[in-house]
């Protein structure tokens, strides 16, 4: 158990970062990750030692989400990501910084669904496998969905307005 | 397109931007590519997509790593602790960076009557760098002593940090008072005998703020908050690269002084 601990405590940052990208929203990240971490806490006879604990924890914190979005039956996001990061007015690199911006909000404008496979693949570089494994869907959901979503942002982005098609597909 | 081509399917270009082929099947999508500049051109958008979310992870890690998540001890519970203006302070870092007059030259006072953290770290740096014989009342051999003699003092968890990857020993540090309360002061050594000091101060008596950049004359200084400490680090000259890697040593170690603890909480289930 005291492995498992610090194994958990290794995985806090990255889980973390995930969740925030997922539901936007600071307060709400660190709710599902503490929620996640309890949870893992509390099953931890369950897990397999020498098994994939990221994988195992990243499930877990999308039962949970999928859960409180099912109770919830909240908009996929309501916050832009992270807005309690200041954004510089003049960024020394303005060009990037702009697209960032942009991306931000074109991830609150693509469903639940495919923005979770874009963050796995894209953020968390995950194998199709290893997605496939954490979101419990087969392989060629993952690659429809992350078609899917690539398109959505593709177009988000290149048009410019992001609330543009919000309600389209 | 892709009847054009039923070889290269969706999949073959998205397995492509995530390196997820073989060097042949690589191959055979560039060969492809070279042919259809439209499924070219999609394929740089998912691949600046990719860098965009990798980037953004970045940003959120530096967010994240202004928050300490513990094990509770009763009930069993992680708790999140949260600590913000560090975010904030590093995108502003991000942007100004090489931009040369961005420090504050002290106009930011908002409270005349109390000093500001930073003029307070200024005001140490000036009294002890000069120390010979008696810079610091712990010296860095005792550093563990340091440590817990410190946290007990400002009663939270605490790391003397190193700075040894910025090229900076650790010389002690030393308890010292302010208007608010006790407040730590380390003290530390570059290779050219340069000193710079951390000056450390309580979140409860300090409170919320947003951290800054601020120079005193050649002394440079950076203030942030993180978690139950705010910090002021103070040196002559220091470079805003130099100032925003310290503090991220800074943090980091702070976080992973809070780590261990959780560790420890967790043995006695």
């Amino acid at each position: 158990m005291d492995d498992l601990a610090q194994q958990l405590e290794q995985q806090i940052p990255r889980l973390r970062r995930y969740a925030m990208a997922l539901v936007g929203d600071p307060n709400r990240a660190d709710d599902l990750v503490q929620d996640c971490l309890e949870r893992a806490w509390s099953r931890g006879h369950l897990f397999r030692p020498g098994s994939d604990l990221r994988a195992w924890l990243f499930t877990i914190l999308h039962n949970l989400h999928a859960n409180a979005a099912r109770r919830y039956n909240s908009r996929p996001t309501e916050v832009s990501i992270a807005d309690d990061i200041h954004t510089p007015s003049t960024p020394a690199t303005q060009g990037d910084a702009v697209a960032l911006n942009e991306l931000r909000t074109a991830l609150t404008e693509v469903p639940d669904d495919q923005r979770q496979v874009l963050l796995l693949v894209g953020m968390e570089q995950m194998t199709y496998q290893e997605v496939a494994v954490v979101l419990g869907i087969p392989i060629g959901t993952v690659m429809s969905r992350l078609h899917r979503g690539r398109e959505r942002l593709r177009n988000l982005l290149g048009s410019g307005k992001p609330g543009n098609g919000r309600r389209t597909e | 397109m892709r009847e054009q081509d039923p070889v290269i399917s969706n999949d073959d270009l998205h397995a492509y931007v995530d390196g997820a082929l073989d060097p042949s099947g690589r191959a055979r999508v560039e060969a492809h590519l070279q042919q259809h500049p439209e499924d070219a051109e999609r394929v740089g958008a998912y691949q600046r997509q990719n860098e965009g979310l990798r980037t953004l992870a970045a940003t959120l890690d530096l967010t994240a790593s202004g928050t300490v998540i513990r094990l509770r001890r009763r009930p069993l519970q992680w708790r999140v602790m949260r600590a913000l203006p560090w975010a904030a302070a590093v995108a502003g870092l991000l942007a100004l960076g090489g931009v040369s007059g961005w420090w504050a030259h002290g106009a930011l006072n908002r409270d005349a009557s109390k000093p500001e953290l930073y003029q307070l770290a200024a005001g140490a740096y000036r009294l002890y760098t000069v120390q010979q014989k008696h810079p610091v009342e712990v010296w860095a051999n005792e550093r563990d002593h340091l440590q817990q003699w410190l946290a007990k003092c400002l009663n939270t968890p605490f790391v003397a940090p190193e700075l040894a990857q910025q090229g900076y020993q650790l010389v002690g540090g030393r308890l010292l008072s302010n208007v608010s309360g006790p407040a730590a002061l380390l003290l530390y050594e570059g290779a050219d005998k340069q000193r710079i000091v951390l000056y450390v101060a309580q979140s409860s008596a300090w409170g919320e703020g947003k951290a800054a950049f601020e120079a005193v004359g050649d002394l440079h200084t950076f203030t942030w908050k993180n978690g139950p400490l705010w910090f002021s680090l103070a040196g002559n000259n220091l470079s805003p690269d130099m100032l925003k890697s310290m503090a991220q040593s800074v943090n980091k170690q702070e976080l992973a002084g809070q780590g261990p603890s959780a560790y420890t909480v967790a043995r006695h289930y």
